[in-house]
């Protein structure tokens, strides 16, 4: 009696790289390839994690070309008649559906479809939340025909595109943030000749004054649940960060002494706040514990650092280190207390994180324009957004948007 | 002192003698005013003294002027003579007293001359010795060179026994082994000849085992961000031509992403190397794969 156990084999050997996706492009609707096909293209392989190869091929001709996956878009029409379009995601080998969607199409939401698809395909074969339904809000300054400086808070989507100016002064707007429920701005506008802390309603555009005291009013920080905003006043004599309450308006100073607090951020779990502080000599970045007020030094390479973010996951923090007089965009790893840099331009400011973590924007300047830079948090992708009039500054990414 | 010194008779005949001479010594004295050594003055009387008893018995006969004319004559000759003696005697001393001073020089050279003989000798016998004591050295050393050579002889020679000895007792062994082997041998070989057979199945279905394995990793592509200690273990069906048939999850690894990966890499590597050998697909027909992303290079 021979005994017929099945043979073992083991496989540890691989290369970890891009996913590669092939794309379909419509049959025959050129203006939906232009406005969706490109945008999922472009979404998909800006994020460095795909290689994307559009082209019209079949399942077959995808197989040979080695595709474990493969985009379909179909164009067809509702019930009704109106415009409606199937997206399926194939496993050539498998010859299985991976997904399979279909979408009204609402003329002039071409793109906000195309990025909500690049998500799905995004989750589907990442297994992290896309962003590319995200939007960037940041403040565009331009010098004027007649020498006047204009200046703009705009809101854009993901890839820079889609920019809608949501407010407009001949004075300063500084320091954007985003509520978390994606429906407010906060931010500092100096259109009374003195800073002032605003909210703007998005939906709306109503706008709301949050803080007027004497002195600096300026860096506005939500909390994770938006309950509070710490900003930085100097109405005791140096700016020093405060707490305060969004309904009741109640004040709580934070920090003391007779240093320069600035730049706060809330923890994801609203239990710490990091900001920036020249109390040990030079700008370094401080975590501050809310409930026993007890500060502890986190910075530790150089003698500067500041203007810091956490990650969504509350693990690492993003700041801007300067070393040499180069201006860099570092990520410490709170566990580990490992730092890396993750630019080399030297002009790096105000970074910002998307909220699945993996992407950091940050201003930079180009030539001698004003620009915004991407980078991904492996360090990997890199990316200049596309060029607009005037210099832009101080981006800041919106959470997921329902 | 002189007159104590000598016999009776002679020193009758030198008072004698002296009386006579008074006279001459007188009157040399006046003309002469030399003094004479009292030692020669004695040779010069003893001579004279011969010479005037010849002249004595010869002149009775002659007159008083000749007499006194020979006496002057003959005093002369004698003084001549004397005078000559005293000469030659001053001579004689001279040439003694050079002789000896040449003696006595000759005697310090001779002198030097032993000691430096001497000295030689002495170095010359100290060398000698010397060069006896290095022989006797030398000679010691040669005994011992010849002694250890002998020691190593003798010890090559028991090593040699001792190697010829063991060579013996090994073949002794071997003897009893080969004895005791043959009879082993005969139900060995069956044994082995079954094992070569099996070797051989067992070489061929690793071989294959490794390429088909490569090929799956060469068609593998790791999503990034995937947990590399995570494994998944796929069941695989093969055509006898190769073809993957069917890849199914039996374990998954946790990740979809990671299980599905694996199961498209084995799809794009087929079809997968096989042996032609029908009993030997056999065992390729089903097989299971365990993925577990461990050595998985980032590609840039």
């Amino acid at each position: 009696m021979l005994s017929h156990a099945a043979l073992e084999l083991e496989l540890t050997q691989g290369v970890e790289g891009a996913i590669q996706i092939g794309l379909n492009p419509f049959p025959n609707a050129p203006e939906w390839n232009r406005s969706m096909i490109d945008v999922i293209r472009a979404d998909l392989a800006n994020s460095g994690r795909f290689r994307v190869n559009v082209g019209s091929r079949t399942i077959e001709q995808w197989k040979q070309k080695d595709f474990e996956t493969v985009l379909i878009a179909k164009a067809g029409k509702t019930f009704f008649g109106g415009q409606q379009v199937t997206f399926q995601l194939i496993d050539p080998f498998k010859n299985t559906h991976l997904m399979s969607q279909t979408f009204k199409v609402k003329t002039g939401f071409e793109r906000k479809l195309a990025h909500h698809v690049a998500d799905i395909i995004f989750k589907k074969m990442t297994g992290d939340k896309g962003v590319f339904s995200t939007k960037l809000a940041y403040i565009v300054t331009e010098r004027k025909n007649n020498g006047l400086i204009n200046y703009r808070l705009e809101v854009a989507d993901s890839d820079g595109f889609n920019a809608k100016t949501v407010m407009e002064s001949t004075q300063p707007i500084m320091s954007p943030t985003w509520a978390h429920d994606g429906k407010s701005l906060a931010f500092v506008s100096f259109e009374k000749r003195r800073s002032s802390i605003y909210r703007l309603y998005l939906n709306s555009g109503k706008r709301e004054l949050i803080t007027q005291f004497p002195g600096i009013n300026g860096a506005p920080a939500w909390s994770h649940d938006d309950r509070k905003l710490a900003v930085v006043l100097s109405k005791s004599g140096s700016p020093k960060v405060y707490v305060l309450d969004v309904a009741t308006k109640k004040l709580k100073q934070m920090t003391y002494g007779f240093s320069i607090d600035t730049e706060p951020d809330w923890s994801p779990d609203n239990r710490h706040i990091v900001f920036t502080s020249d109390r040990g000599g030079s700008p370094q970045v401080y975590q501050l514990d809310v409930a026993s007020r007890k500060i502890k030094r986190v910075s530790f390479i150089g003698n500067y650092n500041a203007r810091p973010r956490y990650s969504p996951d509350g693990k690492s923090i993003v700041m801007v280190n300067r070393r040499d007089g180069m201006f860099n965009i570092a990520l410490q790893d709170l566990e580990r207390d490992e730092v890396r840099l993750l630019s080399y331009t030297g002009r790096a400011e105000s970074p910002t994180l998307s909220p699945n973590g993996r992407l950091i924007l940050y201003a930079s300047s180009f030539g001698n324009r004003g620009i915004l830079n991407l980078v991904s948090t492996d360090g990997r992708v890199k990316l200049r957004l596309p060029a607009r009039r005037g210099d832009v500054q101080e981006p800041a990414w919106s959470p997921y948007l329902g | 002192m002189i007159v104590r010194r000598l016999e009776k008779r002679t020193r009758i005949s030198l008072a004698i003698s002296l009386a006579l001479h008074l006279g001459l010594v007188i009157f040399f004295v006046g003309e002469f005013n030399h003094p004479i050594e009292p030692r020669k003055m004695k040779k010069m009387q003893t001579f004279a003294m011969k010479k005037h008893e010849e002249e004595v018995i010869h002149a009775v006969s002659l007159d008083q002027k000749q007499v006194e004319k020979r006496i002057h004559e003959i005093q002369k000759i004698k003084l001549r003579k004397k005078l000559k003696e005293i000469a030659r005697q001053r001579y004689l001393d001279k040439r003694a007293k050079l002789a000896s001073q040449k003696a006595k020089r000759e005697q310090q050279k001779l002198k030097s001359l032993q000691a430096s003989a001497e000295k030689l000798k002495k170095k010359l016998s100290k060398d000698a010795k010397k060069a006896k004591q290095e022989l006797a050295k030398l000679k010691n050393d040669t005994t011992k060179a010849k002694q250890d050579a002998e020691a190593l002889k003798k010890l090559t020679a028991a090593q040699k026994k001792k190697l010829a000895e063991m060579k013996k007792a090994e073949a002794l062994m071997q003897a009893k082994k080969k004895v005791s082997d043959s009879q082993l041998k005969k139900k060995a070989e069956s044994i082995l000849n079954q094992q070569r057979i099996e070797n051989r199945v067992e070489s061929q279905i690793l071989h294959y085992q490794t390429l088909i394995v490569e090929e799956i990793s060469h068609h593998w592509l790791v999503p990034r961000g995937v947990d590399r200690k995570l494994a998944c273990k796929l069941r695989i069906t093969l055509m006898p031509s190769g073809e993957v048939i069917s890849v199914s999850i039996l374990l998954s690894s946790g990740d979809a992403i990671l299980d599905r990966s694996a199961q498209s890499a084995v799809y794009k590597a087929s079809p997968l190397p096989v042996p032609n050998d029908k009993d030997l697909f056999k065992k390729f027909e089903t097989f299971n794969l365990t993925v577990r992303p461990e050595n998985v290079i980032s590609s840039v």
